[in-house]
């Protein structure tokens, strides 16, 4: 796995989560994931529209063309229910992983 | 610089966001928005716009990359191939190619002749040489020990030339292993088939006897049957036979201990091996021990004036040959006490091809490598020509291909599926030439085996080395030839084609299909130029006085005494003279000195032993002086006779008179000195090949103590002649089976120019070759260019041209071309021919008719090719070429 496909694994689970607090669009999501992640996640556009309209195919998302506040014509994603659902699911199933993972690699160093 | 838009920046983008067959237009629109959103905040940030819109453009990734990542997130279909992508193979168009290139075979029966028979050729003749290479090469490869054996090669030198002798002095094997611990063996060897071996009834004179130092089966590598290879060379008097030589001798008897004469002298054989390979320089039917030359020739084996072996060495791993050379030299010039000797060390596998020696005697087939390069530059050539002529044919006629290109693009063919596809044509086009290559080959190969004396065959081909080469070459010349052809049509746009037009691109390929066929015919007059000149060389040496008269004189050895006697009794025979013959062997050189000879002066001079008859036979002439006198006593120890060349060296003046003294191998092989008187001076004769000048002679009154014999037939009772003097030869013969042995001094005189004559063959029928490929591209071309202007022609008629004048207007262009390249050419073929005659000591100057001639034969191919189809056209009715307009 290289270290794209290993930002790119949770991107689901993290969409998800980001839009849990409300609609949002592309470029807000890159923002943000970047800000949460602390720069260790980069994701790029290009990375994640296609994703974007993978999930909403599987319904977990919606997507919406509406007028932004400076007037431009933008995509809003908004989660579904079962989208929700999916979340849940996918928080528990990247827990284990998360738990796994430490155990294996041993603790976090402890500098924050 | 304009000010930066990025309204007209973004719009810029878009553009190539829609080339993307990826993208549908609302993802478009999306990853715009999320541009337009980034740069925004980098202006908002306070960057410039340009700087903004260049990162954000960055930070987005390339539209290459969204394409397949939005395809991935909806594809449906099991294959990865996005449904716009055509596909790498279509197994159905396959076949389609397979199909439309049988129906251009077929449709224009011509030009694939032209192609076919062209690249035919060319890989004929290139296959002829990597089968004649392979051969050569496979020379000496089965020996063990090949990459530590050297043969010496002794080197003397003096102000003018340098002589390296494939032998070297009897003692420096000994003495070398003696003084240098990296000589590990050494091993000296020479051949001889006139001693005869017999046993009971079964004698065979002509049988080649080694004669090798008791290791030679140790250091060689020849696999025994029976015996020992350490012992088998012991005892002096053993023999070690080859399987064929026993079975001659033997039968089906087992060999081993039992005895056979060699000469007169009983020997046991001691080990029986298979026969030597055809392809080893060491040619024999039998080996016997080295020492008993001591009795035989009277070798002294401790004189190092002493030159019959050839002598190999065995060196240790880690010894270095050039110092060792140098180590051997000092030995040498220590043993010499001279210093103008040296020994260089030839490594074994050069033996064969790179041996340019005096006494060369026992490299059996040897070949010369810069042979093989000058016939395998021939044969790259002539396939050169047969690609040439596909390039020409191809993109000439490529307007008939267009629109199929065309087709093929719009349906779906991307440029490099066109290329691939016409690059399999002319490959497998290559392949039709090389079965009929193989056919041609397959049929000349007995006839070029007796012309070069070599034993060639197809069947060898079947090898994994030899096939892929052949494979290689053939996949090569595919390539070659079609690789601009591929790429020029698979650039053909569908849009321009498909309405009928391809010009405004022909003109650079039309000149480079001119420029193409100076290259031809510059490469063939060259060719041509070499064979004349070649040819102008060798009818020089036929016609040029050699100084003596070759002609009717046969040359063979006295079988007793009383023999020329009893010869010259008869009406047939008109003189005879027992001397050394021209055109003998190079002898060894003599010391000589003279009154007023100049320290250092080491001038190299040649002893000739004759009789009184000699001047008579030869009809050679003398310049001064009198020749020897059978009444005069004392000539027959005291007085010599010199040739012109040597009487030069001997100082100014008349050398009549003058005394010198001269050392030299007496005939029973001791070392002499002797003084003589000159008495004479002889005019140069040519003893040698004209490749060698006139070296200096010194005749000596002795050669009736030597075995040789020269008869003069009378040239008006020729009849029977030959059978006679075998008959009287044979009953002087202490053997009546022994083999009468002779030769006509005329034909041995020829055979010093065989490999030459050799090299005018082939280099001649190249040339032909050469020319027919070059003539049937010619022919092809002239033929499309008729076609073409069929119409202009009908044009020129109905204004009143005469047929005459449009075939000399037509002529006219492919005329300069060809003129041209006899100008480009001749100049280079000059020089290069002036090499090779510089390996004559007497040679022609080429001069300019040669120059002349390869022109006028350039030219008068050129219009022969020409002609038929321009009169074709230009005598069709004007009425019908042009109904359709």
């Amino acid at each position: 796995m290289s270290s794209k496909d290993l930002i790119a694994a949770p991107a689901k689970a993290v969409i998800l989560s980001l839009l849990l607090s409300g609609e949002s669009y592309g470029y807000q999501i890159i923002k943000r994931v970047r800000r949460v992640s602390g720069g260790t996640l980069e994701w790029s556009n290009a990375m994640l529209y296609p994703v974007l309209h993978q999930m909403e195919r599987e319904g977990l998302i919606r997507a919406e063309w509406k007028t932004s506040p400076e007037n431009r014509m933008r995509k809003y994603y908004t989660l579904t229910e079962r989208g929700a659902a999916e979340l849940a699911e996918e928080k528990a199933r990247w827990r284990d992983v998360q738990a796994a993972i430490r155990k294996l690699l041993g603790p976090k160093p402890a500098a924050e | 610089m304009a000010k930066f838009d990025l309204e007209q920046a973004l719009a810029g983008w878009k553009k190539t966001l829609r080339r993307n067959p990826a993208l549908e237009d609302g993802q478009a629109a999306e990853l715009e928005a999320g541009l337009r959103d980034e740069i925004e905040e980098l202006i908002a940030g306070g960057s410039d716009p340009e700087t903004a819109f260049c990162a954000a453009l960055a930070a987005m990734g390339s539209a290459g990359d969204a394409g397949p990542e939005f395809y991935k997130a909806r594809r449906t279909r099991r294959s990865r191939r996005p449904p716009w992508q055509a596909p790498r193979f279509v197994p159905a168009l396959v076949w389609s190619y397979f199909q439309v290139a049988w129906r251009k075979i077929r449709r224009q029966k011509g030009y694939a002749f032209i192609n076919i028979a062209g690249l035919a050729l060319g890989l004929a003749c290139s296959i002829l040489m990597i089968l004649w290479i392979s051969q050569e090469r496979r020379f000496d490869r089965f020996h063990v020990n090949r990459d530590s054996i050297y043969r010496l090669v002794q080197e003397t030198r003096n102000e003018t030339s340098t002589i390296l002798d494939a032998r070297a002095a009897t003692p420096t094997g000994p003495a070398v292993q003696a003084e240098l611990p990296e000589v590990a063996e050494f091993c000296r060897y020479r051949t001889n088939n006139s001693y005869g071996v017999l046993r009971g009834d079964n004698i065979l004179f002509d049988a080649v006897i080694g004669i090798a130092d008791p290791n030679f089966f140790t250091m060689f590598t020849f696999p025994f049957i029976k015996g020992d290879p350490r012992t088998a060379l012991k005892e002096p008097k053993s023999i070690v036979l080859t399987e064929s030589m026993a079975r001659t001798l033997f039968g089906g008897e087992d060999p081993l201990g039992k005895t056979v004469n060699v000469g007169f002298e009983p020997f046991a054989v001691t080990g029986l091996i298979r026969d030597v390979p055809e392809t080893s320089h060491l040619h024999f039917a039998c080996v016997i021990p080295i020492i008993n030359m001591r009795e035989y020739h009277h070798i002294d084996f401790a004189n190092w004036n002493s030159m019959y072996f050839n002598c190999y060495v065995q060196l240790k791993p880690g010894a270095v040959p050039a110092e060792t050379a140098a180590k051997m030299s000092g030995i040498l010039q220590k043993n010499l006490a001279k210093a103008d000797v040296f020994l260089r060390l030839q490594p074994f596998r050069d033996i064969h091809l790179k041996s340019d020696f005096v006494f060369d005697l026992d490299n059996y087939a040897q070949a010369s490598a810069s042979t093989l390069t000058l016939f395998s530059t021939a044969a790259a050539v002539i396939l050169l020509l047969a690609c040439i002529n596909f390039m020409n044919l191809a993109t000439a006629r490529s307007a008939n291909r267009a629109k199929e290109v065309g087709m093929r693009k719009v349906t779906g063919a991307r440029r490099s599926d066109l290329v691939k596809q016409f690059l399999g044509e002319s490959v497998v086009l290559a392949f039709l030439g090389l079965g009929l290559a193989l056919l041609i080959l397959w049929a000349i190969l007995p006839s070029f085996n007796a012309l070069s004396g070599r034993s060639l065959f197809l069947g060898s081909l079947f090898k994994p080395g030899l096939l892929s080469a052949v494979i290689g070459v053939t996949v090569f010349s595919g390539l070659l030839a079609g690789g601009y052809p591929a790429v020029y049509l698979a650039s053909f746009e569908p849009a321009r084609v498909l309405k009928g037009s391809i010009i405004g691109r022909g003109r650079g390929h039309a000149s480079l299909r001119k420029g193409l066929i100076v290259l031809q015919f510059g490469l063939t007059a060259f060719f041509i130029f070499g064979t004349i000149a070649v040819d102008k060389q060798l009818r020089f040496i036929r016609a040029k006085n050699l100084g003596f008269d070759a002609q009717q004189v046969v040359v063979t050895s006295i079988s007793g005494s009383g023999l020329k006697d009893a010869l010259l009794a008869d009406p047939r025979i008109q003189s005879a003279s027992q001397s050394m013959a021209p055109g003998s062997a190079l002898r060894a050189a003599a010391e000589v000195s003279w009154e007023g000879k100049t320290p250092g002066n080491n001038a190299q001079f040649f002893p000739y032993k004759v009789d009184p008859d000699f001047l008579v036979i030869f009809r050679a002439e003398m310049a001064e002086g009198r020749f020897f006198a059978r009444e005069t006593a004392s000539d027959r120890t005291e007085a010599a006779v010199v040739n012109e060349t040597a009487s030069r060296v001997l100082g100014p003046g008349s050398a009549v008179g003058k005394r010198i003294s001269m050392t030299d191998l007496s005939i029973q092989g001791r070392m002499e000195t002797r003084t003589y008187t000159v008495i004479g001076v002889m005019r140069d004769f040519h003893q040698d090949s004209l490749h060698h000048a006139i070296e200096p002679i010194i005749f000596t009154n002795n050669g009736e103590e030597g075995p040789w014999l020269n008869l003069r037939i009378n040239s008006i009772v020729v009849k029977n002649a030959i059978p006679f003097i075998e008959k009287t030869w044979k009953s002087f013969n202490r053997f009546p089976s022994r083999p009468f042995r002779y030769s006509f001094l005329d034909e041995r005189i020829d055979s010093f120019y065989k490999q030459d004559r050799r090299t005018r063959s082939i280099l001649g029928i190249f040339t032909v070759l050469a020319l027919f490929t070059a003539g049937l591209g010619l022919v092809g071309l002239a033929a499309f260019i008729a076609e073409k202007k069929t119409k202009e022609i009908g044009i020129r008629k109905v204004l009143g041209a005469s047929t005459g004048g449009i075939v000399v207007m037509q002529a006219r262009e492919f005329l300069a071309w060809i003129l041209a390249a006899n100008v480009i050419a001749l100049p280079v073929a000059y020089l290069a021919a002036g090499s090779w005659l510089r390996g004559f000591a007497y040679r022609v100057n080429p001069g300019i008719a040669p120059a002349l001639i390869s022109a006028a034969v350039s030219l008068l191919i050129a219009l022969l090719s020409v002609i038929f189809k321009s009169v074709q056209a230009a005598r069709t009715n004007p009425a019908q070429s042009l109904r359709f307009e």
